[in-house]
């Protein structure tokens, strides 16, 4: 009778340690993080005035979500592969995690034939998609990564023996995340290479460097700074780009040559958390 | 009966204390990210947002767009809530020095007798200098219930500019006329007097849209506009219109296209950029074939001005990833309005040697581990039990 007694108290004991968390766990508001990372790789690609574009558009593009959220801002030496890692881990302690990168590009195709795109940091090191997809999970709400190439991810499983590829899939930890869909909790916006169509002297394509003007008002600087100023208004982020596009190009979306360059997957109709 | 009491409690209890074990470790995997590496720094915390703005600074503009949604896009009353969610004003344009301000709106439709969020569709509006520029509706697949009904979408683009023609009082005939014999699912061109149309179908993301855009033309330049876009349903889902925003000043074009060329290599000679370890960058390359130029118009104090884009690719990839050189100068007087770079941020051809996959994923442990856990409690019950029975 008493190891009964004992066994029923040591279940009724655990049945409420069980419950506890859900009693206390605060799920009425969930928790957000931002970062925002300037790697600042500057050799030898960036000029001054990139560079100076590059801090205005972070400090803008910081205080929108600073003023939402707590947020992260590793810029230049503090911006090194492991830094990017680390801060990538930190904001999974989050239930949602905010994320806006700019800078450069790496690529290399792994022995299974997939094509890898990586983040270049401040020390030129590279952080790969591969790698940033063990860190992040689908806590990733809203990302935007302006470097080169990064919403590149043929259909496929996006996933190989050599781990993650695409950066979309990456960050979102969602290897099947559609492109301009509209459903899910998460949203990832990056560049193609569906540049705008001038005979370069070489095959280039990716993002554009923030000092290129697009007309004699705006840059795109100013495309990032508008987005973000939209999404910090509470805009769906299919009504930011809208917005934005006929602010600065005076057409809509699909009219500019944004439009199949500055991809969209998952939801677009998502706001900021 | 101690017996069968046991025999039921104890694999509860087992499992009870895996499960607990599970949420103690998931807990402490979630957190491992940050808290094992040690020193997690603090990010910089909210500053907070701006109060909200009083719904009353915006009276006007709100009254603007509830006209349309009413009276424009025929909005049934009857089967919507209509509540006002953003109320905003942008008060210089970001990054700018510019005078730009616009007031933003949006306004959620919420279908009376549906409360499926998803059902809930968005109307945002910019007002700039009391004029509605643009209003849009999202999902961008949306028909909003009408109080007006259409045969087809020509019909309904023409319906709908005889409204806007009455809510904007600007005369659209020239707009209707250009839609004679118009099968908006081709694309096309025409022109009636100076008032010229591009029907272009394209796709917003991955949904089909119909754009028709309207620019009052002057010399081969493009000054007001009015451009709707509709849907594959037939709806129109945005609307832009620049003629009550600017107007139009000297349309004289006194640089033709080559001279416009010549200006802008000339001046190629004077431009340079610097890197960042102090070199200057000059003396670009240029061949005349590879030289892309548009004439186009752009505001100048809310007054639409000619010009002459023009992209300038070079013969090789300079310093910086510049590709080419943008160069805008004035069609009316020829002064060059400013130069730029056009460089992309990947500078990197793929790599070649390639170096093995570091990471192993944490999930992926995490359910291994978990994995390992629910078999040894399910193993552990089962020899329990299997013992009891030998026992016996």
């Amino acid at each position: 009778m008493k190891k009964i007694f004992i066994v029923s108290m040591l279940l009724i004991s655990l049945m409420a340690l069980s419950t506890t968390s859900l009693v206390f766990g605060n799920f009425a508001s969930a928790s957000t993080c931002a970062a925002n990372f300037l790697p600042n790789y500057v050799a030898p690609v960036d000029t001054p005035n990139e560079m100076a574009l590059s801090e205005a558009t972070a400090d803008y593009i910081v205080s929108v979500l600073n003023s939402k959220y707590p947020i992260y801002n590793p810029r230049g030496s503090i911006c090194t592969d492991t830094d990017f890692k680390n801060y990538l881990g930190y904001l999974q302690a989050y239930d949602n995690a905010v994320v806006y990168t700019k800078g450069h590009r790496n690529a290399e195709t792994c022995p299974y034939g997939n094509k890898h795109i990586g983040l270049i940091m401040n020390n030129g090191a590279t952080v790969w998609d591969r790698q940033i997809y063990p860190i992040d999970s689908s806590k990733n709400v809203h990302t935007f990564v302006w470097h080169c190439e990064t919403a590149i991810m043929p259909p496929g499983s996006h996933y190989d023996t050599d781990g993650c590829y695409g950066l979309p899939a990456a960050f979102t930890h969602n290897l099947n995340i559609p492109l301009w869909g509209s459903t899910g909790t998460q949203v990832y916006l990056g560049w193609t290479n569906n540049v705008p169509p001038y005979p370069y002297p070489e095959q280039r394509g990716g993002s554009p460097q923030y000092e290129w003007t697009i007309n004699p008002s705006y840059n795109y600087a100013q495309v990032a700074a508008f987005y973000y100023y939209y999404m910090g208004q509470n805009y769906q982020n299919s009504a930011a780009l809208i917005s934005m596009a006929t602010a600065i190009y005076g057409t809509s979306f699909q009219n500019t040559y944004l439009a199949n360059w500055l991809d969209v997957y998952g939801n677009m109709y998502l706001t900021l958390p | 009966m101690k017996k069968e009491i046991t025999k039921i409690f104890a694999p509860l209890l087992v499992l009870l204390i895996a499960t607990s074990f599970f949420g103690a470790f998931s807990a402490s995997v979630a957190g491992q990210t940050a808290a094992a590496q040690g020193n997690v720094p603090a990010p910089t915390p909210a500053t907070g947002t701006t109060p909200p703005l009083d719904p009353s600074q915006t009276a006007a503009a709100q009254e603007k767009a509830m006209k349309i949604i009413k009276d424009v896009m025929s909005v049934d009353l009857s089967k919507y809530k209509i509540e006002l969610k953003i109320n905003s004003i942008m008060d210089g344009s970001p990054l700018t020095d510019d005078n730009r301000k616009i007031t933003n709106l949006m306004y959620a439709l919420t279908p009376i007798e549906s409360k499926d969020e998803n059902n809930v569709i968005e109307v945002y509006f910019a007002v700039e200098k009391d004029v509605v520029t643009n209003y849009f509706i999202t999902p961008v697949t949306s028909q909003v219930i009408t109080t007006t009904q259409y045969a087809n979408p020509e019909e309904v683009v023409k319906g709908f500019l005889e409204k806007y023609q009455t809510y904007t009082t600007i005369d659209s005939g020239n707009l209707i006329a250009t839609l004679d014999k118009a099968d908006l699912s081709k694309n096309f061109t025409t022109d009636k007097e100076n008032t010229k149309l591009v029907v272009s179908n394209s796709l917003f993301g991955t949904n089909e849209q119909t754009t028709l855009r309207w620019t009052h033309t002057v010399n081969g330049a493009d000054y007001t506009a009015l451009e709707i876009g509709v849907n594959a349903k037939g709806a129109i889902i945005s609307v832009y219109d620049t003629r009550a925003l600017y107007s139009i000043g000297d349309t004289s074009i006194n640089i033709s296209k080559e001279q416009a060329i010549d200006v802008a290599l000339e001046n190629l000679k004077d431009y340079s950029y610097d890197l960042f370890d102090g070199v200057v960058v000059s003396d670009f390359k240029v061949s005349r074939d590879n030289i892309v130029a548009t004439l186009l118009t752009s505001p100048v104090d809310y007054k639409l001005r000619p010009y002459w884009d023009l992209r300038m690719m070079l013969d090789e990839v300079y310093p910086g990833g510049v590709q080419g050189i943008t160069a805008f100068i004035w069609a009316d007087t020829g002064e060059v309005i400013s130069y730029s770079n056009m460089a992309f941020g990947g500078d990197y051809t793929d790599n070649t040697n390639y170096t093995d996959a570091e990471a192993t994923s944490p999930n992926y442990t995490l359910t291994a581990v978990m994995a390992a856990v629910i078999v040894a409690a399910l193993a552990i019950v089962t020899i329990g039990l299997v013992t009891k029975r030998k026992h016996k």
